[in-house]
């Protein structure tokens, strides 16, 4: 047969945006395809019925595959208890050929079990099994399978139900970005809700509650939870029952355990957590009374005097390989540290006392039922609300979090208008009435401002910029955005004040007055120029020597200092730009070019910084003091 | 969706065992380049591309003919081979060897064009690539599959199991970051090179 010559279309289209290197192709070895065909070779044979037992049990998963295929030939009452153990076969595709020849022998009652699969590719062929004729299956699984993590399974499913039951199916997820209905909310919550009650039903009707209680104490409830095949853990407690660990000053750890505040509360829990505060109120004043005294008898002790040791740590928060920080940030009232820390692309938020580094708990975001964003919903912002009491998280949706209960206050979707676009970076405005969101889809980006009052959303901007990130200036009347260029827009007009002409911007922040804006770039330069105008004040240039970008920014919350991160950690003067202070305490790899957040503590006498080393090879945050405001 | 795709789909819809090696013909390549420049072995990545062609034979005999028919091929066949070789990571079966030993096999050498272009070509396609690599995973993934092997964003969406709001997302942090690497390792090179240069 003559090979078909395959040409890419996308690859003309976007040749403008293609970086200058692209790939040679790399011939595959010679011996790739009499390879694989040579191991299909006895797949292709025809099996007597009475060898088909046999080569299920043969070590090559092609051949049982195969012999799977043949078991159409078989009697049913026969093949049926074959297909059975094959549904238990360690390789996926076994068990997804078992799960085709069973729909096609119309016995889906195996499937069902099936749709739990880990794998997508067995739940793909249950959904399309399930779709076959003849099987009379019931439509919710498929309904179900439409809110499937995958993918490949939730399209299988849209197509098996436009075939079976087509007024039920959703519509196509491309047809919906072509045709944006301008200011339509999700509107599907009673499909979702539908689905996942199904779900709970079917378990129950298996015997598999969708939760089990595994592990029962005075402290903790962990909750087991059976997702797609996919066991999660949940450890329940309230917030009085939170752990007391604390770390040593200077210690690292790695993987902290995973911790969601309770779910549910009892009279008799609510009695236990009563007695439980009670107790450690009592014990942690008395400690705090020994401490002190303690402290006091100490030579150079801080209590009591002005004296900050610039630089000295408080502790590292080290988080370990295979996880990624997204962002940092400190709660107004400075008590509480968030980050937002994940393995790939599942980041969780994590909150722990700042001044310690204990207490840590980490909220999970739920997986979202909306088919318009991301499944797999995970933290790549965060943001305090400013009176402390709210978290929000976002990457596909916005969560809102009580930060008091852990609980999910509200979630906030982009609207279809945005082109099915996905919140990636989130602020609230300083009375904390509002909250932006600045999206990005296919074929826009944008910034989408939410009333927290009312849910509503308010406000949408478009774009000029690739994927604008966004601050809110500290009296509430500015956004800045920073993509190819950084842009200040009044709000809640949505117009452009002033644009700031600096290439490769990575960070900007405001000062407390909002009357400037600090923007540190790929150069080793940080600028400081006029918000309004636009017009450059100072560039300080303590970097450009280091060879390596200026990655963060921050601004003391007097407005005199200036925190920026390039190969270490320089504090200045945003005056004069004099330098005030380097901390080298971080930043070991020279000129590794990751992620290097930095926070200023809201009474300005702390410093948070982050590193994150590259290909999430994990990384710390540490807690550091800063200068005294007397040596700027 | 190219002429030649449909045409092939069409055959496999009717016979897979007919047309299924002219699918390998012609994925064979492309999918061997991308494995290999994800696992940096010829031999894993060999395994990986022959297990992915018979995980999508046995797919396509199970599917369906109208499935077939409404296949995405490329995005779907990549989607496969990433999945087998996340598995692989997840069991540690890869072995990992150093880029050094790589380049012959990766980039062999092309008679007809001028050997000092080619070596240049080579450094800078080589750096590129190790710059991608050092990346986070979310993120050199998706700069692969965008600029190196030109899927559009709805494919990616589709390979990875993302919103098309997350890979741009992805692809604009991660050639954020790439843009911060490549201005560091340029200021590394000029000071190297103004070191040396130095009496």
């Amino acid at each position: 047969m003559e090979p078909m010559q395959h040409h890419n279309s996308s690859q003309s289209a976007r040749s403008k945006q293609q970086p200058s290197s692209p790939p040679a192709r790399i011939p595959a070895p010679p011996s790739l395809l009499p390879a694989v065909l040579h191991r299909l070779g006895p797949n292709r044979e025809t099996l007597p019925v009475e060898q088909l037992s046999a080569a299920l049990a043969y070590p090559d998963w092609s051949v049982r595959a195969s012999a799977i295929h043949q078991l159409e030939t078989m009697e049913k009452r026969m093949a049926i208890p074959l297909l059975q153990t094959a549904l238990q076969d360690e390789h996926a595709a076994v068990r997804a050929a078992a799960v085709a020849m069973l729909g096609k022998l119309g016995e889906y009652t195996f499937l069902l079990e099936s749709l739990g699969d880990s794998d997508w590719q067995v739940r793909e062929a249950a959904v399309l099994a399930l779709g076959m004729p003849g099987t009379h299956a019931p439509i919710e699984p498929l309904l179900a399978a439409q809110h499937d993590p995958d993918a490949a399974v939730r399209e299988a499913a849209q197509y098996t139900l436009l075939r079976t039951h087509p007024t039920k199916a959703f519509p196509l997820i491309d047809t919906r970005a072509q045709q944006p209905i301008d200011g339509e909310m999700d509107n599907r919550p009673a499909l979702s809700f539908q689905a996942a009650e199904w779900q709970a039903q079917r378990e129950s009707e298996n015997g598999l509650t969708n939760e089990h209680v595994v592990l029962e104490s005075g402290q903790t409830k962990q909750i087991i939870v059976h997702i797609g095949g996919i066991k999660h853990m949940k450890e329940v407690m309230t917030p009085e029952q939170m752990p007391t660990r604390r770390f040593a000053p200077e210690e690292g750890r790695t993987t902290p355990a995973r911790r969601t505040p309770r779910l549910k509360f009892t009279p008799l829990w609510r009695t236990l957590s009563i007695c439980a505060a009670i107790v450690v109120v009592v014990v942690n004043i008395a400690a705090w009374g020994i401490l002190t005294q303690l402290h006091h008898g100490q030579p150079g002790s801080r209590a009591g005097t002005a004296t900050i040791q610039a630089g000295k740590r408080l502790y590292t928060y080290s988080f370990g390989k295979g996880k990624a920080m997204n962002d940092l940030a400190w709660s107004p009232d400075g008590k509480h540290m968030a980050a937002a820390i994940g393995e790939e692309a599942h980041g969780t938020v994590h909150i722990w006392d700042a001044t310690t580094g204990g207490h840590e708990v980490i909220y999970t975001p739920s997986p979202g039922s909306n088919q318009h964003v991301d499944p797999a919903v995970y933290a790549t912002s965060i943001a305090w609300s400013p009176d402390g009491k709210r978290l929000a998280s976002a990457i596909g949706d916005v969560q809102v979090w009580d930060v008091a209960t852990g609980r999910i206050l509200t979630r906030y979707f982009p609207p279809l208008s945005s082109g099915l676009g996905t919140v990636n970076t989130i602020a609230w405005s300083p009375d904390g009435k509002y909250l932006a969101g600045v999206f990005a889809s296919w074929n826009s980006n944008g910034i989408c401002i939410w009333d927290t009052r009312t849910g509503k959303l308010v406000r949408m901007f478009q774009s000029n910029n690739e994927m604008p990130s966004r601050a809110w200036s500290p009296n509430g009347k500015y956004l800045l955005t920073i993509g190819s260029a950084v842009e200040v827009w009044s709000m809640p007009a949505g117009q452009l004040v002033s644009t700031h002409p600096q290439h490769y911007v990575l960070n900007a922040a405001w000062s407390p007055d909002s009357t400037r804006i600090a923007s540190a770039d790929g150069n080793g330069t940080v600028q400081i120029w006029d918000a309004l105008t636009g017009h450059g004040l100072l560039t300080y240039k303590g970097h450009a020597n280091q060879g390596t970008t200026v990655e963060a920014v921050a601004w003391s919350p007097d407005g005199k200092r200036l925190v920026s991160s390039g190969s270490d950690i320089q504090v200045w003067n945003a005056t004069t730009g004099k330098l005030i202070f380097v901390y080298t305490g971080q930043h070991s790899s020279k000129g590794s070019p990751y992620l290097r957040p930095l926070a200023w503590s809201p009474n300005g006498k702390l410093i948070a910084s982050g590193e994150q080393q590259p290909r999430d090879a994990g990384g710390n945050i540490q807690v550091w003091e800063a200068v005294s405001s007397n040596a700027a | 969706m190219e002429t030649d795709t449909i045409d092939l789909l069409a055959v496999l819809a009717t016979d897979v065992d007919r047309a299924f090696e002219a699918l390998v013909f012609i994925y064979q390549d492309q999918l061997y380049t991308f494995v290999l420049r994800q696992v940096r072995s010829p031999q894993d990545a060999e395994d990986i591309v022959q297990e992915t062609f018979l995980q999508v034979y046995h797919a396509l005999k199970r599917y369906p003919p109208e499935r077939i028919r409404s296949l995405a091929l490329r995005p779907w066949i990549y989607k496969i081979a990433r999945y087998i070789w996340y598995n692989r990571l997840r069991h540690n079966k890869l072995q990992q060897i150093s880029l050094e030993t790589m380049e012959d096999t990766m980039f062999p050498e092309q008679e007809e064009e001028r050997p000092d272009i080619l070596v240049e070509e080579l450094e800078a396609r080589h750096e590129l690539e190790a710059l991608v690599k050092q990346l986070p995973l979310h993120y050199s993934e998706a700069i692969s599959l965008y600029y190196f092997e030109h899927f559009t964003y709805q494919e990616i969406a589709y390979l990875l199991n993302q919103s098309m709001g997350t890979v741009k997302a992805h692809l604009h942090r991660g050639i954020q970051r790439l843009r911060q690497a490549c201005i560091t390792r340029e200021h590394e090179t000029r000071s190297i090179d103004g070191t040396n240069a130095a009496p």
